[in-house]
């Protein structure tokens, strides 16, 4: 008899257990605009790619890289995400259980009270017309890409991991200066500003204090002396010193642990440029480019049509002479 | 008391507001066109605002999950469905609608892939429309939509709905008589796939038409486009995504992709539930609502026709011994307090019709109930200074019944 409880005890603590580490999915995706650039990690766990229709554990962050967006759902409360970001999955968690839906009563009373309030009509809206005037455009927005006059390589965008970072933007007149801002992407306050006579600038990024999870732009600006502005286009990235964990789930991975010494070095850096890790990249590339080895050749081949897709021609052009 | 309830002129009253309403219920059938009211309400319910404002986020049943998963095909390429119904098939999917039609037939090499596919995987609905009803309406002559190159190898369901000329699709007629054979709508024919159990019961409801439980857009359902699930996610993946659920295939871009007016129709989810709006739906969301009303058992209860009738009637005649009680008794402020009693129960009525269907799913038709609430106000005074002023023998009617009291007890009369 006592063998039997000590079994049946000990069988369910053991379940208790079993199940406490398999981590029941606590969200699903159910929407991604690209398979590329949405990754979920564990710690320390290789990076997966996601999309619609996976369920995710609640230990574990999500990675878009820019211009990517995922949409998950969380006990019938729907999260929509929009990259650059990294999300840990449990503050993804408390934020769904911080926000409250409202009851029926609540938003019954708001139909009725917008009901009293909205009762506009045709008459009001032509006594008033300039009143109701930017309810409704006809019209669309143009395909093409806005022409910045200052530019800059992209490569200072996405995921920005050293702690000094020098920031780099085309030339241009600029009898004031140029104004460099870092600024919160959700924010209006600049975290960090500075005037620089030239066409780049250092910034200790581990001295701003900046979240690791939160998206920053930045952007520069020159004054003319007809008191115009030129500007640059404004890029997004977020701070994230620690880049071991990539790397070693990459490293640890199926794909990397196949190839050959050579091929593998050849992976990380497609790798790290599918994943956003661009500055990362740009330092990789330009270290194996000046190392004195023969494939060196190779990679400052290849480190200059990485620039060429950065938008840094003229550094790549420097680079093949 | 009872004579107190029983008023000979409320009665009259009453009668006179259904009257009324019958007549304004002829003008809407046989001379809509100068009737705006109607004609700007007629795709209208009280139900709609539930819809489009007060229901919140939809829940799901209590460990359960939706398995439906939505796939967009942008421009249909038969190659490419075929292809894809394949891989859906090999992945383990529960069933496959495909909400496209392959009338005709197109390139030979596109169409054999096609109809390979259609043979080598169970399970699959494609999509046809009825057409050309019988002149008693019970019955349709043919289907249309799918060259029989395809359709002698998969299942069919017709994606007809019940809609008047706005549009709006509020209902779904579970099965149709197409000659002498019984045809089932796509929703239905692929819940006799995926869940038989489930379309019995919706089919032993006996219903000719259901009204619809709308609760999601579509971007509450996985979505996915059939790029992605035929050339970038690996079999095991799309097994992941599709195994043992209802896959429906169609055209359904996400938001600010695709064309916005293709295949989208109105529904009571619109904001905008009065006349031109943009469409809110794609038909292919519209199938997955359906779907999952009957998978989820959340049918929209009725109350009987005569049932209704009883509680307007009823409503109705309470309102006019009201409104008359004031109009008799406290006369000189009659309008005021008759106004705000409108309003009062106009509010109050709304709520408990909007809660009745919110909570229970009850849909109480009580557009009537409302216009005699409105209505009683103006025929109580027409009937008082016009019709009891000028028919006396109206007038020569008792406000209240005579009841007859018998003749007191001999004992009694003894005790006085």
């Amino acid at each position: 008899m006592r063998n039997i409880i000590c079994f049946s005890v000990t069988a369910f603590i053991l379940a208790l257990s079993i199940r406490a580490a398999a981590q029941p999915a606590a969200f699903t995706v159910l929407y991604t605009n690209s398979l590329e650039g949405v990754t979920f990690s564990r710690e320390g766990g290789n990076e997966q790619r996601i999309f619609a229709g996976v369920r995710l554990p609640l230990d574990g962050q999500l990675r878009l890289v820019d211009g990517t967006q995922a949409r998950l759902l969380y006990e019938n409360k729907k999260i929509n995400l929009e990259g650059p970001g990294l999300y840990a999955m449990t503050d993804l968690k408390r934020k769904a259980e911080q926000e409250v839906s409202s009851g029926f009563l609540t938003r019954f009373w708001s139909f009725i009270s917008n009901s009293i309030k909205d009762t506009d009509n045709a008459e009001q809206v032509e006594k008033y017309h300039r009143r109701y005037l930017t309810n409704a455009r006809a019209g669309i927005n143009g395909f093409a890409e806005r022409n910045f006059a200052i530019g800059a390589p992209t490569y200072l965008s996405q995921a920005l991991d050293h702690p000094d970072v020098v920031f780099r933007w085309d030339s241009t007149a600029h009898p004031q200066g140029y104004h460099f801002t870092i600024t919160p992407r959700n924010g209006q306050e600049p975290v960090f500003t500075a005037v620089a006579r030239e066409e780049q600038l250092s910034v200790r990024l581990d001295e701003l204090l900046l979240d690791s999870s939160q998206v920053y732009v930045w952007k520069v600006t020159a004054l003319q002396k007809d008191s115009t502005m030129l500007e640059s286009n404004t890029y997004p990235f977020i701070y994230q010193p620690d880049m071991d964990a990539y790397l070693t789930g990459l490293k640890e991975s199926h794909a990397y642990r196949q190839l050959a010494e050579e091929e593998q070095e050849l992976y990380l850096l497609y790798q790290l440029e599918e994943d956003g890790y661009l500055h990362y990249a740009y330092r990789r590339y330009q270290e194996l480019s000046t190392q004195d080895k023969p494939e060196s050749g190779l990679y400052k081949k290849l480190f200059a049509t990485f620039l060429a897709r950065m938008d840094a021609l003229e550094e790549a052009k420097s680079l093949v002479k | 008391m009872i004579n107190r309830i029983i008023q000979p002129h409320s009665i009259i009253i009453t009668g006179l507001i259904f009257l009324f309403i019958w007549f304004l219920n002829l003008i809407r059938l046989n001379m809509h066109y100068i009737d705006p009211f109607n004609n700007g309400l007629k795709n209208y319910e009280i139900t709609d605002i539930v819809y489009a404002y007060l229901a919140g986020q939809p829940v799901e049943e209590e460990g359960a999950f939706l398995p439906i998963v939505l796939v967009h095909t942008g421009e249909p390429d038969r190659l490419a469905i075929g292809q894809l119904v394949n891989k859906l098939g090999e992945a383990g999917a529960g069933a496959i609608g495909v909400d496209v039609f392959f009338d005709g037939r197109k390139d030979a090499h596109a169409d054999s892939v096609l109809q390979q596919s259609l043979r080598q995987t169970p399970g699959v609905v494609l999509a046809c429309e009825l057409h050309d009803a019988t002149r008693s309406y019970e019955r349709f002559t043919e289907w249309v939509g799918v060259d029989t190159f395809f359709s002698n190898h998969a299942r069919l369901g017709y994606v007809n709905f019940p809609a008047n000329q706005t549009k709006v699709i509020r209902l779904f007629s579970p099965q149709e008589l197409v000659g002498e054979e019984t045809m089932p709508a796509f929703a239905t024919a692929l819940l006799q796939v995926y869940a038989p159990e489930k379309a019995e019961k919706l089919l032993q409801r006996k219903r000719p038409v259901e009204h619809i439980h709308f609760t999601r857009h579509r971007t509450d359902y996985i979505h996915h486009t059939q790029e992605n699930l035929l050339h970038n996610l690996s079999l095991e993946e799309v097994r992941s995504i599709v195994q043992d659920k209802i896959v429906l295939v169609g055209y359904i871009p996400m938001e600010g992709a695709g064309d916005p007016l293709k295949d989208r129709h109105y529904t009571p989810l619109n904001q905008s539930y009065g006349n031109k709006a943009i469409p809110d739906m794609y038909g292919l969301a519209i199938h997955a609502n359906v779907l999952t009303m009957v998978l989820n058992g959340h049918y929209i209860r009725e109350l009987p026709k005569w049932l209704n009738w009883i509680i307007l009637v009823v409503f109705c005649y309470l309102n006019v011994l009201l409104i008359h009680w004031v109009y008799d008794d406290f006369n000189e402020v009659f309008h005021g307090i008759t106004r705000g009693l409108q309003i009062v129960e106009f509010i109050l009525l709304f709520f408990l019709i909007s809660l009745l269907f919110y909570k229970f799913r009850l849909k109480l038709d009580f557009g009537i109930g409302i216009l005699a609430l409105l209505l009683a106000y103006d025929i109580i005074m027409i009937y008082e200074s016009l019709v009891r002023k000028r028919i006396p023998v109206i007038d020569r009617i008792p406000e209240e019944i005579p009841i007859r009291r018998k003749a007191p007890l001999p004992q009694q009369e003894e005790e006085e």
